[in-house]
């Protein structure tokens, strides 16, 4: 920090800290709080504790009067002897054990002689999908549908059938002695009769998405991505590197286990050195970091004709495409110069989508409509409304104000319900109430602003497809007016 | 929750309330969501002050709170968008800054990213070292110096572009 720019910077920033109005509150509020947050802990940590005293005495209970529980084993039984061959004893752990865990038939495979076929597939299956992607394999979601497959066809293949067979319990103890002496190398020379096939075939297509509805495996996806990519703007490879899972990067925006947004910044090797060519796929506008159409934004953005958005700041050109499901595919290019016809027409490749049941967007609002209408339904004949910034979530801020009389902030904004969790009472409110406006039973959330915090309302519909939000400083800012511009059908749209 | 904690923990909050709430206020840009942060950050530290205080760590305890709650918030979809100052249009202006350079910074500052945001409040705001700063965001002191420099390089764009009357070098 001894740039004089940096430190002027630093005393900007400083002096900006300095200009915010803190709220003062008294310390014995915090003390208040902390002392809740203590009880609750210790309460739920209390009953944590009673809950697992009561389950351990209730099995105990349960089980002392079991007189299997504390048997011995008999001597006379050949299980004396079993130990000593260990196939016998790992298979039948695995049967016991391995149906219930995955870890199970790893184990069981370890134990396996190297020279059993059960040993490839124990390394197979643990590392499957690594080292088959750098192959370069096509059809990822085959392979480790495969992996996962071929450990249990050599557990049960292999050490499982083939011993059992050999010490049979029911042979008689005296000719125990013979049975560990019988080396488990010669288990393996039965031929498998059943074929370990694996129960999804290999996707070696590349033009079809590597969907899985079960489990969406995120760099499979990412490589396909790439290969959809590359099929568009490097079709020669010259440029894009393969995604490879231990260097390549991924970024992925999860909620309630479900994918709003997935992408990665894959390698491109240009004539001026190694760049990134970035790709994210999000189900919508809100989950893209996209300033185009915002008034405090630098970007220099442009719509072409045929379609999507191509933008340039700080060393980067984009190109932002929606599809028709709502879904919004961005490329980066840290070049300026990067075409932005190919980055446009990649981008609209419609097999750059989310895999497995993305959430689905509501229909885009316009965000001058919206901000025009904001103004026709909340600022009065003698009152006027002056924007201060706008962008296309939508959000609109300025101030308003009543006979030339500035009256605070008043703002508009909307979120899409898909992605939203919908009315929080936050702390910073004073009261919260629910209003129930017309006689078909919709419903606003109004909630007050401590004073200290800045005052002033909130009014929040929660529609079917945007929460649509007034919020002034103002609190004799008339709030009637918002309950019907929130509830208006026009921001409800559907796809 | 006897008074050792109670005491020590009163003349913490009074004095280092205000320095919180700003800083959560630079990170998250909104003073209701500054306000719940803090307010968070210190019914976590109320819990944890025997533990903070005998580490003689109770700043950087607090400071991962806030970093950590403001993360939790970007990190839900519908936070994503960060309002801009509520009270921007009807605050005083600070001392020594005039309006439109406040205005000028406070665009640049919300046109970083969060995690360079963050770099830039913990480094030049609460003037830690890029090891503080990594250990902090848990993060590799190679991650800060680039999250620094372009971050830096950023706002110098940004508010060379919009120039400022005031609030010049001192």
């Amino acid at each position: 920090m001894s740039d004089p720019a940096d430190r002027h910077l630093e005393d900007r920033l400083h002096a900006l800290a300095h200009g915010v109005n803190v709220p003062v509150v008294p310390a014995d509020d915090d003390v208040r709080r902390g002392r809740r947050r203590l009880l609750r802990i210790r309460l739920a940590m209390a009953g944590a504790t009673a809950g697992t005293l009561a389950i351990v005495l209730g099995v105990t209970g349960l089980t002392a009067g079991d007189p299997s529980a504390s048997e011995p084993p008999i001597a006379n039984e050949p299980s004396t002897s079993l130990p000593a061959d260990p196939t016998t004893s790992a298979s039948e752990e695995a049967e016991s054990t391995g149906r219930q865990e995955g870890g199970g038939d790893t184990k069981v495979g370890a134990q396996a002689p190297p020279s059993s076929p059960s040993g490839s597939a124990e390394t197979d299956g643990t590392d499957a999908d690594t080292d088959r992607n750098n192959t370069g394999v096509a059809g990822s979601a085959g392979n480790v549908t495969t992996g996962d497959s071929e450990p249990h066809g050599g557990t049960t293949i292999g050490p499982g059938h083939a011993p059992s067979t050999e010490s049979d319990p029911t042979s008689a103890p005296t000719s125990a002695a013979p049975t560990p002496t019988s080396t488990p190398t010669s288990t393996p020379t039965s031929t498998p009769t059943t074929d370990p096939t694996p129960t999804a075939d290999p996707t070696t297509d590349p033009t079809v998405p590597p969907t899985d509805t079960t489990k969406v495996r995120v760099h499979q996806v990412l490589r396909y991505y790439n290969e959809v990519l590359a099929e568009q703007l490097d079709p020669d490879r010259d440029h894009l590197q393969p995604y490879n899972r231990k260097t390549g990067n991924k970024e992925t925006t999860k909620r309630d286990g479900q994918l709003f947004a997935l992408g990665s910044n894959y390698r491109w090797d240009g004539p001026d050195g190694l760049g990134g060519l970035e790709v994210t796929v999000a189900s919508g506008w809100d989950q893209v970091d996209w300033e185009c159409g915002a008034s405090y934004t630098d970007w220099e953005c442009h719509a072409p004709s045929s379609g999507g958005e191509v933008a340039t700041h700080d060393g980067l050109r984009q190109a932002a495409v929606e599809h028709v499901d709502g879904q919004v595919v961005v490329l980066t290019a840290d070049d300026v110069a990067a075409d932005e016809t190919a980055l446009l027409e990649a981008a609209a490749d419609d097999r750059l989508t989310l895999p497995g049941d993305a959430p689905v967007s509501p229909p885009t609002l316009d965000p001058e409509a919206f901000a025009t209408a904001g103004v026709t339904a909340l600022v009065g004949p003698d009152e006027s409304f002056t924007r201060t910034s706008i962008d296309r979530t939508p959000e609109v801020r300025g101030s308003w104000s009543v006979a030339d009389t500035a009256r605070g902030t008043l703002s508009w904004s909307v979120r899409p319900a898909y992605s939203d969790a919908g009315w929080q009472c936050l702390k910073s409110y004073r009261s919260c109430t629910d209003l129930v406006i017309d006689s078909s039973g919709r419903v606003v959330h109004v909630a007050a602003v401590k004073k200290k915090l800045g005052g002033g309302w909130v009014v929040e519909y929660d529609g079917p497809a945007y929460a649509v939000r007034v919020t002034t400083t103002d609190q004799k800012f008339p709030r009637k007016r918002a309950y019907a511009f929130v509830t208006d059908v026009a921001w409800q749209p559907s796809r | 929750m006897g008074g050792t904690r109670d005491d020590g923990f009163t003349a913490y909050v009074a004095g280092r309330r205000s320095h919180l709430f700003r800083t959560a206020y630079l990170l998250c840009g909104d003073p209701h969501r500054a306000e719940d942060i803090v307010q968070t950050a210190l019914a976590k530290l109320y819990v944890a002050w025997p533990r903070a205080s005998r580490a003689d760590s109770v700043d950087a305890y607090v400071r991962r709170v806030i970093i950590n709650s403001h993360l939790d918030e970007t990190r839900r979809p519908w936070r994503r968008e960060s309002p801009v100052d509520q009270d921007r249009l009807d605050r005083a202006a600070p001392s020594g800054v005039s309006p439109e350079d406040s205005d000028a910074l406070w665009t640049a500052l919300r046109a970083l990213g969060p995690k360079q945001r963050r770099v830039v409040v913990l480094r030049h705001y609460w003037g830690l070292s890029v090891e503080e700063t990594a250990a902090d965001l848990g993060v590799s002191p190679g991650t800060v110096k680039s999250q620094t420099s372009a971050a830096l390089d950023k706002l110098r764009t940004a508010l060379v572009t919009a120039p400022i009357q005031g609030g010049g070098p001192r």
